[in-house]
């Protein structure tokens, strides 16, 4: 059984000390909840809308975690422990599925549209292009969308950003089930009292090529252009048309895979940055679990999901974070928005579910 | 006319003379106007400040920034910038990339090894820095810096700072680096969220060139606010106090010329001026500035200094040729085509033997080119000849000699060494030279150039002008370029040039010997300096008739055939020139690799030579074409830059007493203008080291010269170490 450890015993040295220390953490906690009031009152209530990842696909299966000797004991990964979990493949910001786009999976380790023991979110690409919720803040600020343009100024500031969104954007994948996911974000790890930091990734059970990578063409547009290419033939909805007809034929099978750092007292920050990867050398990616989807939902019941970081059990969760700018702050400002998520489907069950992405010429939305 | 004692200038009854009209004469007085700035200066009307209300006004206005310069003093000593970094842990960049920047051109050319700094201030108004950087090869920058010290809650204002290399002041004999703050971009406070934050690209206007200027010029629109360098306070305030005596002069005359024509001569305007050598020569002994000897000792050794070219017949003769035939002209001046030939009397002294006037010197004969010969049995004709020879000679030194081979020859090193060298200890022992030169061309281009005197004065037009500068850029290349040789034991300048140049051929060796070590860890900016000195230098230019007469038939020097041709202080044109988009250019480049490791001895040797001729035309070169003016074009009747047609049927051959020859009034007290300010206000004197920008080094090495200069007649402390006028 692992036992409790507090959050507080998983800090790196801190930058902040005293006063400062709990000042960051105040101005932290200010501006996760005004974010989330925010985010709560606008985009959940008044235009009952997701943040991001509006455009998306749900489906149901199963997972089973694997016997692995090579990953560390915790309880809850049990080996041949089966789960009936629910996923949803999303497309983020815009809800054309042809345009280029960073794309997601989340995964609930329950048939349930909230509940459950464990919950993930991942997106394309090995690193994300924010980093906290300065940056965050700062990519909402520069949120200046145009014609399916978006973000000029935040990429012109932050190579970061630019770096992130290359590596992560696919454009026209063909089918969301040969994409690779990551968490990028770490979150903490504890196995029989030992500390470690987990970044979770997931792929195609059997070997695949991915799809959708950024060609040479492709890296040569400029990153703020998500537009879709002169003479598109694909439609808005392709990819979740595609997924739907793939699961309608044979099940698809996904591998959840764990990359694990062991936590030493003089780790930099920089461990937790999820702008830059782990050293595969040193930290590979071990398999966790097998993930069989075998049923997709339909756009009402894929709507009402809704993930949260707060679904963890114990001995996994969320790293403590000592301020804005701390990397960590990240999934800090995830678990503290359940106020969001849940007016958010509430105002669907109210207020009914929006309607579906038409396949009309409406492109570049 | 007499035989006159040789040397005259050597001789103890004209000492007084030599010695009398070289020194300055009475400074400004409190009372007279001000001055507003150097580049206020014009041939018609300076702008003086004369009014006593408005000098009230001033005075109270220069109170004022004396009050805002006392308090940005206290302000700096209260909160002095602090070399101190504040940082635990470099956690974050701030990056970008430096540019040159004019809107169509230069844009993507990158700034290299331009200092950077990242400063914060409190909201009580002292300093922070962050960080600090330098600008890569390719104008990238990188500062790491905290963000946690950032974002301290008594920090409000973020800049980025960039710093040029300023000029330098040589303490205990050791040259301190200044830095100078040049630009400074604001940075958000809440941009910064850790990692990096680009500032992109920052294009500077940082000593551009002119693009619409064949020659290598720099861009100033407003002297005041973006020329890329600003003239020493001390230089301003020497023009100031010795300049307004003679600007008040040729005011009045400019006054009574317009309001009373008829009660105004020559004889005034010249007599309001301080006295010149020719002048005072005069009175110690009539005609002596007109004789042959004079004549000679001029043209060897005075002003005009002049090329001496073997006769191909007879290697004892020697020709020297003003030639502006092929250039555009008005009709109002003569300009004829002139051939001075020079025979070498028993003292060494040149002697003219025949002068041929190609060219209209006479209203009826516009349109046609008779060429005339005259020799010294020609009695007034020859007197004629000699003066039109005299002005030709003026107008070609004052035109090929001082503008462009040392002004705009000094300006195009200078742009190319304050665009390249940042870090290059060549910094220290260039900039002192270079400095000021492009502020003294930017208003020449107003008052001299284009529509100014040269086009009012003499035939040339704007255009011909044009056509002639830059013909004559295109024979300047450093490359194995030695000082004229002596024709004879009589020619001082030759000799006082010679000696100068080993002066400064063992200063430049001896620095670049003993800084090699971080010449070599800079070698990119000299890589860099080299290809924009050469891109953009002047076509490469050798007119018809020296193709004939000293290339084969290949087009390759033909050094037989040439043996008549003198090639010193000359470009050598037995090397091949660089090719830049398919045009010929004609500087030399200094080296072909950017890479320290593969740099040759030859290289060195190029960095050596091209540092000695940029020190010498900035310094000496120039000093001798400028300084003299007034001594050999300080006399209006003796010589000008342009005479007229005359009033007579001999046309310009008339008497001197023609004053339909002579310039008219108002061009006469411009003229005496010229050559007073071009002669008398000098600053920047290697030996006074005023600006204490000197090497020490240099002056102990010229010093260690002085008696052998003097022996030669020639004294080191008139040497300028800059072209700043």
């Amino acid at each position: 059984m692992t036992k409790k450890v507090k959050t507080s015993q998983i800090l790196v040295k801190p930058h902040y000390k005293g006063i400062r220390l709990f000042f960051g953490r105040l101005v932290l906690w200010l501006y996760t909840k005004t974010f989330t009031l925010g985010l709560t009152l606008i985009g959940s209530l008044l235009f009952r809308s997701r943040m991001s990842h509006y455009n998306a696909i749900g489906a149901s299966g199963k997972v089973t975690i694997l016997d692995n000797p090579k990953l560390p004991p915790h309880p809850f990964f049990e080996a041949n422990k089966s789960f009936d979990c629910r996923i949803r493949h999303g497309s983020a910001s815009f809800r054309d599925d042809a345009m280029r786009a960073v794309r997601s999976i989340s995964i609930k380790f329950a048939d349930t549209a909230y509940k459950s023991p464990f919950d993930l979110e991942l997106n394309t690409g090995k690193v994300a292009l924010f980093w906290s919720v300065a940056s965050f803040m700062r990519f909402g600020v520069y949120k200046k969308t145009k014609y399916g343009i978006q973000y000029h100024q935040y990429y012109k500031n932050y190579p970061a950003g630019v770096r992130g969104a290359q590596v992560g954007m696919r454009r026209n994948p063909t089918s969301f089930s040969n994409l690779h996911y990551y968490s990028q974000t770490p979150l903490f790890y504890i196995s029989e009292e030992v500390k470690h930091y987990a970044k979770y990734r997931v792929v195609p059970f059997y070997e695949q090529e991915e799809t959708g990578i950024l060609d040479d063409y492709d890296m040569t547009i400029p990153v703020e252009n998500q537009r879709i290419l002169p003479g598109e033939q694909r439609t808005r909805n392709y990819l979740k048309e595609e997924y739907q007809k793939r699961v309608a034929q044979k099940e698809v099978v996904y591998k959840l895979q764990v990359q694990l750092h062991k936590a030493q007292p003089d780790d930099s920050e920089e461990i937790f940055n999820c702008c830059r990867e782990w050293d595969l050398k040193t930290h590979p990616w071990l398999d966790l679990a097998k993930i069989e989807i075998n049923k997709t939902l339909n756009w009402k019941d894929s709507s009402l999901l809704a993930f949260s970081l707060n679904n963890l059990p114990k001995g996994l969760g969320v790293l403590p974070a000592n301020s804005i700018y701390d990397y960590n702050s990240l999934n800090y400002m995830r678990s503290h928005s359940e106020m969001a998520r849940i007016s958010r489907v509430w105002s669907y069950k109210v207020f009914g579910v929006p309607g579906e992405i038409p396949d009309d010429d409406n492109r570049n939305e | 006319m007499g035989e006159y004692q040789q040397p005259i200038e050597g001789n103890e009854g004209f000492r007084h003379c030599f010695e009398t009209t070289t020194v300055n004469y009475s400074k400004r007085k409190i009372y007279h106007p001000k001055l507003k700035s150097f580049n206020d200066l014009e041939t018609e009307k300076s702008a003086l400040v004369r009014n006593p209300l408005v000098r009230i006004a001033n005075f109270f206005l220069d109170l004022y920034w004396a009050i805002v310069g006392m308090l940005s003093a206290i302000l700096h000593w209260l909160y002095p910038k602090k070399p101190v970094i504040h940082c635990r842990d470099k956690n974050s960049q701030l990056m970008g990339r430096l540019l040159f920047g004019q809107k169509t051109f230069d844009m993507d050319v990158p700034i290299h090894h331009m200092h950077v700094e990242f400063w914060g201030r409190t909201w009580l108004g002292s300093y922070r820095c962050f960080g600090s950087s330098t600008s890569d090869e390719n104008g990238y920058f990188q500062i790491p810096f905290d963000l946690y010290e950032c974002h301290k809650w008594y920090l409000g204002r973020f800049r980025l700072e960039i710093y040029h290399t300023g000029y330098h002041k040589y303490i205990d004999q050791k040259a301190t680096n200044d830095y100078i703050l040049f630009h400074k971009t604001k940075v958000k406070k809440q941009d910064l969220i850790g990692l990096e934050l680009d500032m992109g690209n920052i294009n500077l206007f940082y000593w551009e060139y002119d693009y619409t200027n064949p020659l290598a010029r720099v861009i100033i629109k407003d002297h005041n606010k973006d020329a890329p360098e600003s003239y020493p306070s001390g230089r301003l305030k020497s023009i100031e106090h010795q300049f307004i005596p003679i600007e008040i002069i040729k005011d009045k005359h400019l006054a009574e010329i317009k309001l009373m024509r008829n009660k105004i001569d020559l004889e005034e305007i010249q007599n309001d001026y301080p006295i010149n050598l020719t002048q005072c020569l005069e009175k110690k002994q009539l005609g002596i500035t007109r004789s042959d000897e004079w004549f000679g000792e001029r043209f060897m050794n005075g002003m005009f200094a002049t090329d001496f070219d073997k006769d191909p017949k007879d290697p004892n003769l020697y020709w020297t040729h003003y030639h502006w035939n092929s250039y555009d002209k008005t009709t109002n001046y003569i300009m004829p085509d002139v051939d001075i030939k020079f025979g070498l009397n028993t003292k060494g002294f040149a002697m003219p033997l025949e002068i041929s006037l190609t060219g209209a010197l006479h209203k009826n004969e516009l349109g046609k080119t008779p060429k005339r010969t005259f020799t010294p049995k020609d009695g007034s004709q020859w007197m004629a000849a000699k003066r039109i020879a005299r002005v030709s000679a003026a107008l070609y030194t004052e035109i090929v000699h001082h503008l462009c081979i040392t002004h705009y020859n000094t300006e195009q090193f200078s742009i190319a060494a304050h665009r390249n060298l940042h870090l290059s200890a060549l910094t220290n022992l260039l900039f002192p030279h270079l400095k000021s030169v492009t502020l003294v061309n930017h208003t020449s281009d107003r008052i001299l150039t284009g529509d100014g005197y040269i086009s009012e004065a003499t035939a040339l037009t704007p255009k011909g002008m044009g056509e002639l500068t830059l013909q004559t850029m295109g024979t300047q290349d450093w490359k194995n370029w030695i000082p004229i040789k002596p024709i004879s034991d009589q020619h001082t300048y030759a000799h006082i040039s010679n000696l100068f140049w080993d002066v400064v051929c063992q200063y430049v060796d001896e620095f670049i010997d003993e800084n090699k070590e971080n010449i070599l860890e800079n070698w990119f900016e000299v890589y860099r300096f080299s290809n924009d000195l050469v891109e953009h230098s002047a076509p490469y230019f050798l007119c018809n008739y020296l193709t004939k007469m000293i290339l084969d038939d290949k087009g390759e020097y033909d050094a037989k055939k040439a043996s008549w041709y003198q090639t010193s202080r000359r470009m050598d044109q037995s090397i091949k020139r660089p090719m830049v988009n398919g045009e010929l250019k004609s500087m030399s480049k200094i080296t072909t690799t950017p890479d320290p490791k593969k740099v040759t001895s030859d290289d060195i040797n190029n960095l050596k030579q091209a540092c000695s001729f940029m020190i010498y035309h900035a310094s000496f070169g120039h000093t001798w074409s400028n300084s003299k003016q007034y001594d050999d074009i300080g006399e209006v009747l003796y010589c000008s830059l342009g005479l007229r047609f005359g009033s007579t049927e001999e046309g310009a051959l008339g008497p001197e007493s023609d004053l339909e020859i002579a310039p008219d009034l108002k061009r006469s007290t411009q003229m005496m203008w010229w050559s007073n300010m071009l002669s008398k206000t000098g600053y920047g004197y290697i030996t006074k080291n005023e600006d204490q920008d000197i090497n020490p080094r240099f002056i102990a090495l010229l010093e260690a010269k002085r008696k052998a200069f003097k022996t030669l007649g020639f004294d080191i402390d008139t040497i300028q170490s800059r072209t700043n006028i």
